[in-house]
């Protein structure tokens, strides 16, 4: 890597940047879920109905997104690189 | 009087095994700086996991989450919670991952010495460090107006509420000064235990003993039929939602307490694991805090402004026996201090680390000294400020989260830009602090937020001020950037 290089542009291994693999998918998913977010997407912030007669609408609707984002999560921790854990690291430098 | 002593006996016993954990954690420690403040990162993840829960879940969850509900109604909810149960994680699992391994690698106590070490600069972490105090004052509020809160409502008045929260900030203070993060995370598990059982327990308690879920939130819907309705509120317009989901959900990271803790964990596992359970404290807490909220419209009108943050104790003093206000007492106090031993602990590792050991040379025990005469020095100013402040503890909550908001792009650009530059970050600092300090205080005018609020102008102006002022200064040094890179390059 040339000294110009090593102060250019962006780390494109990171998760924001989306590529042709699965990490591009998961991004895009991740936007889709985001955008779950408005309600008013599905008229939910004008709804004053109620879910079994205790659970307002909004309510439930916004706690599913809770439990949404919980499981999302989980997946995107699956799907985490793997990385060396400290021992290895240490071996490495060790090595180095 | 029974229903009094209950409760003083309660509060004691409780305090008395905080002082206890203090003690132990204390003779436990190896009294160096990395393991007061970072109990020099032994952390696995579910103790990682309650440091965060127990430094994040404050009055502000327990008794400011059921006051807006009241006020506000349904869209509460989706407004609090937003994005944060995606968001915060996420960022835990990028980001917070990022810093923990610089952190780890050379030492880094504070975000001040992060930055200082990716720009090489010397007091741009001083100035990221008193931003981020400034923006913590009105979360030590939070934390001291709901204790003087719960004091004053259950003992109905006769502990006033500057004196509760003289007296809950007095045993913070021993607590933190005695054991540290040790300490202070010792006592958070047996708080976030406490705090989440109280409160499923006392939503649970509560619905039935209004006559079961369906009759307590028809009665408040008979009351107050608008507040069933988003749109109904006008608090809660699309551009308003998205700006505070925007400013909350990116915010969080950036929390002083928050981030130094992330950096505790013992291993990339022990953050990869806690970011996966946290999620799902939203879930456990608000629904319970916006449930409570809303049943309280019919049970306890008339409450108005800050007495909203009230209807919580005030239902639970109507309604429930004597052991189970003690029981709530302690609850709420462990709410409270959890986060503000949390914060005081945070921001007086900032004083030693990016002012004392910066500019001073003073030895290890006479920097430990030091950052415990701030610990109680900030809780005096807080304890002043928060038991005479007329916002409630939402509105705090809302005016930190903005300002700690905008120091989120200046932290966080190195860790991905390579030609970000130090003059670059110190502009958009700058411009975020000022920008949105003179929104919040009045001396710009809110019309210049286009209906979004201060955070989103400031936070989108601040983007291209940071890049344009980085490529108009001198390029860092590429041997630098390249070995800061070979750490985190590769890692989401």
């Amino acid at each position: 890597m040339t000294d110009d290089d090593a102060v250019r542009g962006w780390d494109r291994s990171a998760f924001w940047f989306p590529s042709a693999d699965r990490k591009g998918l998961l991004l895009l998913v991740t936007i889709l879920l985001i955008g779950l977010h408005f309600g008013e997407l599905f008229g939910i912030h004008t709804s004053e109905a109620f879910l079994f007669g205790a659970i307002p609408v909004s309510v439930a609707y916004h706690g599913s997104l809770i439990v949404v984002y919980s499981l999302w999560i989980y997946v995107l921790y699956r799907n985490w690189p793997d990385m060396p854990t400290r021992e290895e690291e240490l071996d490495m430098e060790g090595d180095a | 009087m029974a229903a009094e002593m209950v409760m003083a006996v309660s509060a004691l016993l409780y305090l008395l095994v905080l002082a206890g954990i203090g003690i132990y954690a204390r003779r436990s420690s190896d009294k160096t700086a990395e393991d007061y403040f970072m109990a020099s990162r032994t952390f696995g993840p579910l103790i990682l996991f309650f440091a965060v829960f127990g430094a994040t879940v404050s009055s502000g969850s327990m008794l400011g989450l059921a006051g807006y509900a009241y006020r506000f109604g349904v869209g509460s909810l989706g407004y609090f919670a937003n994005i944060s149960p995606l968001a915060a994680p996420l960022l835990f699992l990028t980001i917070g991952y990022r810093f923990w391994r610089i952190a780890r690698k050379h030492g880094h106590i504070t975000p001040g010495e992060i930055i200082n070490h990716r720009y090489r600069t010397k007091h741009l972490g001083t100035a990221l460090a008193v931003i981020l105090i400034l923006w913590t004052i009105p979360y030590l509020m939070i934390g001291v107006e709901g204790a003087g809160i719960i004091f004053d409502v259950l003992s109905q008045g006769t502990i006033p509420r500057w004196m509760g929260a003289a007296f809950v900030t007095s045993v913070v203070f021993i607590y933190v000064v005695l054991g540290g993060m040790r300490g202070t995370t010792w006592t958070n598990v047996f708080q976030g235990v406490v705090m989440l059982l109280f409160l499923i327990g006392g939503a649970l308690y509560l619905g039935f003993r209004l006559g079961g879920f369906e009759a307590a939130i028809q009665a408040s819907y008979a009351a107050a039929p608008d507040k069933f309705s988003r749109a109904a509120q006008g608090l809660f317009t699309t551009k308003e939602w998205f700006a505070f989901m925007l400013a909350n959900s990116i915010s969080f990271i950036m929390y002083p307490w928050v981030f130094v803790r992330l950096l505790t964990g013992s291993s990339d596992l022990s953050v990869k694991k806690m970011s996966t359970m946290f999620p799902w404290v939203y879930f456990l807490i608000y629904i319970p805090a916006i449930f409570i909220g809303l049943w309280g419209i019919a049970q306890v009108p008339g409450l108005a402004a800050a007495n909203t943050d009230r209807v919580f104790p005030m239902m639970m003093l109507d309604l429930a026996p004597a052991w189970v206000l003690g029981v709530m007492l302690v609850a709420i106090l462990s709410a409270v201090m959890s986060t503000l031993d949390a914060q005081a602990l945070t921001l007086s590792s900032f004083l030693t680390e990016d002012f004392l050991g910066r500019y001073m040379d003073l030895d290890e025990r006479r920097e430990v000294l030091a950052a415990r005469g701030f610990v109680g020095l900030l809780l005096l100013v807080a304890l002043i400020l928060g038991v005479y402040t007329p916002r409630n503890i939402i509105e705090l909550a809302v005016i930190a989260a903005e300002g700690v908001g905008l120091t989120v792009y200046p932290m966080v650009v190195g860790l991905y830009w390579r030609r970000a530059t130090a003059k670059g970050v110190w502009a958009g600092l700058i411009w975020g602090f000022v920008g949105v300090f003179a929104f919040q205080f009045g001396l710009l005018p809110s019309a210049w937020t286009f209906g979004f609020g201060p955070f989103l102008p400031m936070f989108l102006t601040q983007i291209p001020i940071i890049h344009g002022v980085s490529y108009l200064t001198e390029t860092p040094d590429p041997d630098h950037v390249a070995d800061y890179f070979e750490e985190i390059e590769g890692f989401w």
